[in-house]
This record gives C-alpha cells, structure tokens and sequence, in this order.
C-alpha cells in the first residue's frame, strides 16, 4: 500500500456536493483510501479485457467493457 | 455537479503509481485508459460522498464521519472493500492518536517555560473538522 492520493484534493471533491455540510477527517481519509482501492479494481477488472485482446496495453476500450459488464460499475454510465 | 473540473482531478502520478501496482509486471496504461480511470475515480468519491452524507442525514448529523462512508461502500455493492478500509482506519486513527500526544507534549513542555499554565483539554479528537490542519499527505501537483 504505497501509493497514497492526497488528502487535500479528496476533500475538494466532498466539498464540491453541495448537500454536504462538513465531513470529519477520517471520513476523508476512508473515501481516499477507498478511492484507491477502486482505481486498483477497475485497472484490474479492465485489464482482463486487454488480455482477451491479447495486448499488454491497457486501453479505454477495455476500461468501457469493464464498465458494461460489471454491475457495480453502472454508477459509471 | 462540478464547478471547475480541472480542480477536482486527482493526481495523474498517484493514479498511474496505483494502476501499475495493482497489474503485473510489463503492463502499460494507454494515456486515454488511464485518465479514463482517474475520472472515474472522481466520479467514485462524489458518488460515494452524497451515498455517505444520505447516512449520515439519516442520523441526523451534519458531520459525514468515517462509519457513513462504510456504509456507502456496503450500498454502493463494494463491500469487499469493507475489510482493508477498516483495517486502514484503524492505522489511521493509531496514527492521528500519536501525532496528538506528540503535540501535546511539545506544547506541555513549552508551556512549562512559560511558568505554569492550565491547558483546555480537546475533547472532540476523533472527528476533526474539516477546517483543521491536514497531516502532510500531499503529494506533488500532477502535469
């Protein structure tokens, strides 16, 4: 677990939803660190497409069937 | 949604960094790929965020806290998400908690100088604000 996305820029995108009134530290954190652990699934879920396709290059389109085909994904559309 | 977009990108070397840990060795990332990825990540965290603050009005709080996004994580499907963020919190509140004693013992030493002073003890430690000083987590500005 290196890879760390700041915390700063995770809290801009909280306070961008205007229903938000204040959100506690650790919410932050938990979001960013769930925020990683998203990026890890999709380039993973993504990457088994690239593999059908016998490519050692992830590419968007890969990134689009993943997004079609798993279920947790929709929010994506 | 967003009023500036540009401003509510996460960082491009963050992002790779994670993408190229999580495939093996000798994989590339088309630069469409990943910064299809990186917006996805946004769009992630503020959906999450408004799934989190729905908790947190159901609790009648106006302070989305740590337990909100766990639940989020459940409603949103992600749930095997919900043992690595725990154990994360858990380093993370271990963190803050000794971050906090070691301030709070520089101020009592230098309070100390100053002749003796009482000092109000900080009672709501657990959820700060979000007003309050971030640890330095920053990472370099991307591009």
């Amino acid at each position: 677990r290196l890879a760390r996305l700041p915390l700063a820029r995770v809290k801009a995108l909280v306070k961008a939803d205007p229903d938000v009134t204040l959100a506690s530290q650790e919410a932050v954190f938990v979001l960013a660190r769930a925020a990683e652990l998203f990026v890890e699934t999709i380039a993973k879920d993504a990457y088994v497409y690239a593999q059908q396709g016998k490519r050692k290059t992830l590419q968007r389109k890969d990134l689009d069937n993943a997004i079609e085909a798993i279920d947790e994904f929709a929010f994506l559309e | 949604m967003a009023e500036r977009p540009e401003d509510l990108n996460l960082p491009n070397a963050v992002i790779t960094r994670i993408i190229k840990e999580a495939l093996p060795d000798g994989v590339n990332i088309s630069k469409e790929a990943r910064s299809a990825i990186s917006r996805a990540a946004s769009v992630f965290v503020l959906y999450a965020t408004s799934c989190a603050n729905n908790f947190a009005m159901k609790g009648k709080r106006k302070t989305l806290n740590a337990g909100d996004v766990l639940s989020a994580m459940e409603e949103m499907e992600f749930q095997r998400f919900m043992v690595p963020l725990k154990e994360s919190l858990e380093v993370y509140r271990r963190e803050q908690k000794g971050k906090k004693e070691a301030r709070k013992d520089k101020d009592k030493k230098a309070d100390s100088e100053e002749q003796d002073k009482s000092r109000e003890e900080d009672n709501d430690d657990d959820d700060e604000r979000m007003e309050e000083e971030e640890p330095n987590d920053e990472e370099e500005v991307d591009n």
